[in-house]
């Protein structure tokens, strides 16, 4: 068996890692995405101030400039917002919801759509044209407007002090739900293909049960070009949560995700303090911008045609 | 040769099978349109049986439904018409729990080696996979132990049992798909064109590898092909099929010496002659037609140089002529006098 | 002089592991009006050659060494633009697969002739008049009327006598037929290659035929080229490599094709497999398969000698020659 060593150095001289190592852009991403995740996942360690604490806040040190111009203080280095909340602080807590809500939201939608479209492609005939149909309907409603349906819906239907509980949960589903059908289709396709193979036919023959091809044989072959899609996906996820936030539909003030502060920056931006709304817009775009370069490297790297 | 009375006593039996499949538009096309239901005749009446041990070659051309036979005899389809009987049981029993003792006698070998084997399954699981379906190993060790006997089998090594189907060649993943194929002891195999996709050097090993199988194991195969030359190495007897029927039926040595049906005779003459004996041929006539209006006659009629006004009215039915199955109207041993034959009022 | 001369070429891939020779200093002529054919199996670089020579090498292959002349002039490393006007014009190409070699949104006619006025100074009415003559040629039945259809509509056949048309249309010196009949029917197979033979002969271009059938081979060509791992191991004219083969490769493939009038209870099978392009062993490339081998084939690899009619690249057969 080969020690860790050996397999670091495998890992490296791998066909992957050569061409991610090719492309500086990429390398660029990476390094930016890694950073991302490293500084949200250190959040409480990392952040001098805690911003979803309400109690903690000084009103008094409301709207202060970044440190470094006139009237910023050090402790809050890149200023303030109306509440006394440390943006920066904010930002690296908002980091890590908007990353937990994006990567969840992609998951939860992968599983489902896979699920779907492999019994659809599988199954054929009227569970397939069931299915579609229900994939060609949502497909006609902007992605955003069923998250906020979902949202706006459950909001209604739950209890206040429950909603604020359990938004996370919410904005995940909504996500999820409004993503399914990409993954659906893509894994119909592909279960079509698959379907006709020998190997499954093969598997016919030796008298396999339908259900156990459709699990052992088929799904296997066609998740690999979804792996690819939910990376990219990753990124419009994180943009549904921060317009949804920004919307005031998302994630409660007292636990801001990045689109909740662009939010909330958004009414001071013309009257001068643009630190609440510029330096959440820049973490946003630069994550949104590192998944998607890395999404693009990937799906080149698995495209044959290119190789 | 057998008779029409003998089914019961060969391994496997066919008679009357035919496969239809629908190729009517959509239904909300034909609605509107008024379109009638349009039924694609895959196989159409085909009958024939074979004894223990022994290899049946069907041979045709692409769309006469080989590949289809050999799908209903293994049970991936479902039979429109007739019956086939494989060890005396009809094959329908194999959907059942009753029937998969049967399901183990009967096995397949497709004729892609590239998509036969599962890309993400390793040799040993793809290999095992008979044997655990069919619970008929217990253990790691004696899964490992049956495995590793049947990739020796198949001239392979047990090293190969760890690695996946991309690492090896195409004549190598045959020989898995042959080992597949073994696990569970089965007494019939279906070929659909095992060696078509393979370079010759690697369809010699391979045909030599079946035929001491065949040999050492007893086994009955039903060997589908187009290439006469390799048909010619390992049947017994042969069926040919155009469009969907069969078109002759004899031992080997019949059929190649002396063909009955213009069909045969063609597909004889097209063969490359690797004599070189300079022995001048008449290219074939005309191609296949798309089969889904069938002709009320013969199928082969518009291509046959020997046609006359019946074979396009009447479709023939096989009778035996001597030592082979024949349908055609104007087939008799005497070939060359068969025009003089009909005009005189056969 | 012959029509297409190739010397000592050699075709490289480079990959960030390094260089991987797919073709190893071969050496190939084709008269004019000649039949050759070049025979091996998958992987052994026919194909390869066939698209070196027609200036159709896809990236990352290069030619990295040798010559190829044609009509004594070098057209290996022409500027694309010539290469572009030489092909077509002087050097026709049928493919294997009929259904992607034709344009699926233009007619058949338009295809052909867009192809004739792209090479003969013809204006559109000419040029029709010639595709509908080109079609009757290729025997396709109702030229006139096919000439609007488009290729989903025709047989495999009768796509690919349309590709030869096209192939034929500028009426080429040589014409590059790669694989012409392996995806058709077997009796298909026969009239394609009867149609090519004609051709040949009517028009006069000389036929670089690539297959791996030597059926095929025996019917149509006049000379033979045997391949093995990149390399060519025998030439000569048809009916002596098909019927005297000298080299153990070449034996061993005429023993494993089976034979309708064969009656061997085995086939004779070559142990082993070609081997792949980044494990091609030293010396003699055949060596670990072969019946016959020396010392020397491990070590040098063979050069080539004349036996006969045919010239062979083996140890064994110099040592034969020798021994006589």
């Amino acid at each position: 068996m080969m020690g860790v060593g050996e397999k670091i150095g495998k890992l490296w001289d791998s066909d992957m890692a050569y061409s991610l190592r090719a492309s500086r852009l990429t390398l660029a991403a990476l390094a930016v995405l890694v950073l991302g995740c490293l500084l949200a996942f250190l959040a409480p360690w990392l952040a001098p101030h805690e911003p979803s604490n309400l109690g903690a806040l000084n009103l008094s040190d409301s709207l202060l400039p970044p440190a470094w111009m006139d009237g910023g203080q050090a402790s809050y280095f890149l200023g303030t917002d109306d509440q006394g909340r440390d943006v920066f602080s904010a930002i690296l807590y908002g980091t890590r919801i908007s990353l937990i809500v994006g990567v969840i939201s992609v998951l939860l939608s992968m599983a489902i759509g896979i699920s779907l479209g492999l019994v659809s492609g599988y199954l054929g005939g009227k569970v397939d044209a069931l299915i579609m149909g229900l994939a060609d309907v949502q497909l006609s409603f902007p992605s955003i407007l069923i998250a906020l349906l979902i949202d706006g819906v459950a909001r209604t239907v739950l209890a206040k002090v429950m909603h604020e509980n359990i938004s996370y949960l919410v904005v995940i589903l909504a996500i999820s739900l409004s993503g399914w059908v990409t993954y659906a289709r893509v894994v119909r396709g592909l279960t079509l293909l698959e379907k006709n193979k020998e190997y499954v036919q093969a598997a016919h023959v030796i008298g396999v049960h339908p259900f156990k091809v459709m699990l052992t044989h088929v799904l296997p072959n066609v998740t690999g070009t979804v792996f690819v899609l939910a990376t990219l996906h990753i990124g419009s996820a994180v943009m549904i949560e921060a317009t949804l936030s920004f919307l005031g539909m998302g994630m409660p003030p007292s636990s801001p995700s990045l689109g909740t502060l662009i939010s909330t920056g958004n009414k001071f931006l013309f009257s001068g303090e643009w630190w609440i709304f510029v330096f959440p817009g820049l973490v946003l775009v630069a994550l949104i911008l590192a998944v998607n370069l890395l999404g693009d490297w990937l799906r080149d790297f698995f495209n044959p045609k290119l190789q | 040769m057998k008779t029409e009375m003998d089914m019961g006593s060969r391994a496997v039996a066919v008679s009357g099978l035919a496969k239809y499949f629908d190729t009517s538009r959509p239904w909300l096309n034909r609605l509107l349109e008024g379109a009638p239901k349009q039924v694609m005749r895959a196989v159409d009446d085909v009958s024939f049986s074979i004894e223990r041990g022994k290899t049946l070659a069907l041979v045709g051309e692409s769309g006469c439904g080989k590949s289809t036979v050999a799908r209903l005899l293994v049970g991936l389809h479902q039979a429109t018409h007739g019956e086939i009987r494989v060890f005396g049981q009809d094959i329908g029993v194999v959907k059942t729990k009753a029937g998969k003792a049967l399901r183990q006698k009967i096995q397949m070998i497709f004729q892609d080696p590239y998509a036969s084997l599962n890309p993400r399954w390793r040799i040993k699981r793809i290999i095992a996979e008979p044997m655990l379906e069919h619970q008929l190993v217990q253990g790691e060790a004696e899964i490992e132990k049956r495995v590793a006997e049947l990739i020796a089998t198949v001239g392979l090594s047990t090293a190969d049992l760890n690695k996946y189907p991309h690492q090896f060649s195409g004549g190598q993943r045959q020989r898995i798909s042959i080992a597949r194929a073994l696990a569970t002891q089965p007494d019939f195999l279906v070929c659909d064109e095992p060696t078509s996709a393979l370079d010759v050097s690697v369809q010699a090993q391979i045909l030599n590898l079946m035929k001491d199988l065949q040999k050492n194991h007893g086994l009955t195969y039903l060997f589908i092909s187009h290439n006469l030359a390799v048909v010619s190495y390992v049947a017994d007897e042969v069926a040919v099929m155009y469009m969907g029927r069969s078109v002759e039926m004899a031992d080997k040595d019949s059929i190649f010496c002396a063909p009955l049906h213009p069909y045969t005779q063609m597909l004889l003459e097209a063969v490359p002659d690797l004599e070189m004996s300079g022995k001048a041929r008449q290219a074939p006539l005309g191609e296949v037609s798309s089969s889904s209006n069938p002709s009320r006659g013969c199928a082969f009629q518009p291509r046959c140089r020997h046609a006359v006004a019946r074979c396009a009215e009447e479709r023939p039915e096989m009778r035996r002529v001597e030592h082979t199955l024949v349908a055609c109207h104007l087939a008799k041993p005497q070939w060359l006098n068969a025009r003089q034959s009909a005009s005189e009022g056969s | 002089m012959a029509l297409l001369d190739v010397r000592n070429l050699s075709v490289e891939f480079k990959n960030r592991r390094g260089n991987l020779k797919a073709l190893d200093d071969i050496s190939l002529s084709i008269e004019a009006g000649e039949v050759l054919g070049i025979v091996g199996e998958s992987g052994a670089g026919k194909s390869l050659t066939s698209a070196a020579v027609i200036g159709l090498l896809q990236a990352p292959g290069y030619v990295s060494a040798g010559q190829i002349l044609f009509d004594g002039r070098r057209i290996d490393n022409l500027p694309a633009e010539e290469m572009n006007r030489l092909r077509g014009r002087e050097i026709g190409a049928i493919f294997q697969d009929p259904l992607t070699a034709l344009d699926p949104l233009y007619s058949i006619g338009q295809q052909l002739v867009e192809t004739i006025q792209a090479h003969l100074d013809l204006n559109v009415d000419d040029a029709r008049v010639r595709a509908v003559e080109l079609l009757q040629e290729t025997g396709i039945p109702g030229a006139a009327e096919r000439f609007y259809a488009y290729p989903h509509q025709l047989s495999g056949g009768m796509r690919q006598r349309v590709v030869i048309a096209l192939a034929i249309a500028a009426n080429p010196k040589l014409i590059i037929a790669d694989e012409p009949t392996t995806a058709l029917d077997v009796s298909i197979q026969a009239q394609i290659m009867l149609l090519l033979k004609q051709l040949g002969a009517r028009h006069g271009s000389a036929v670089m035929l690539v297959t791996h059938d030597m059926g095929v081979i025996a019917e149509v060509a006049d000379r033979v080229v045997v391949m093995y791992a990149g390399r060519i191991v025998e030439t000569g004219p048809t009916r002596e490599v098909i019927h005297h083969p000298r080299h153990p490769y070449t034996i061993g493939l005429m023993n494993s094709i089976p034979k309708l009038s064969g009656t061997a209870e085995r086939l004779q099978q070559i142990d082993g497999a070609m081997p792949r392009l980044g494990s091609i062993p030293s010396g003699c490339a055949f060596h670990p398969r072969c019946r016959q081998v020396h010392e020397r084939c491990l070590r040098e690899r063979p050069e080539t000698f004349t036996a006969g009619l045919s010239k062979v690249a083996c140890w064994s057969v110099k040592e034969e020659q020798v021994a006589a």
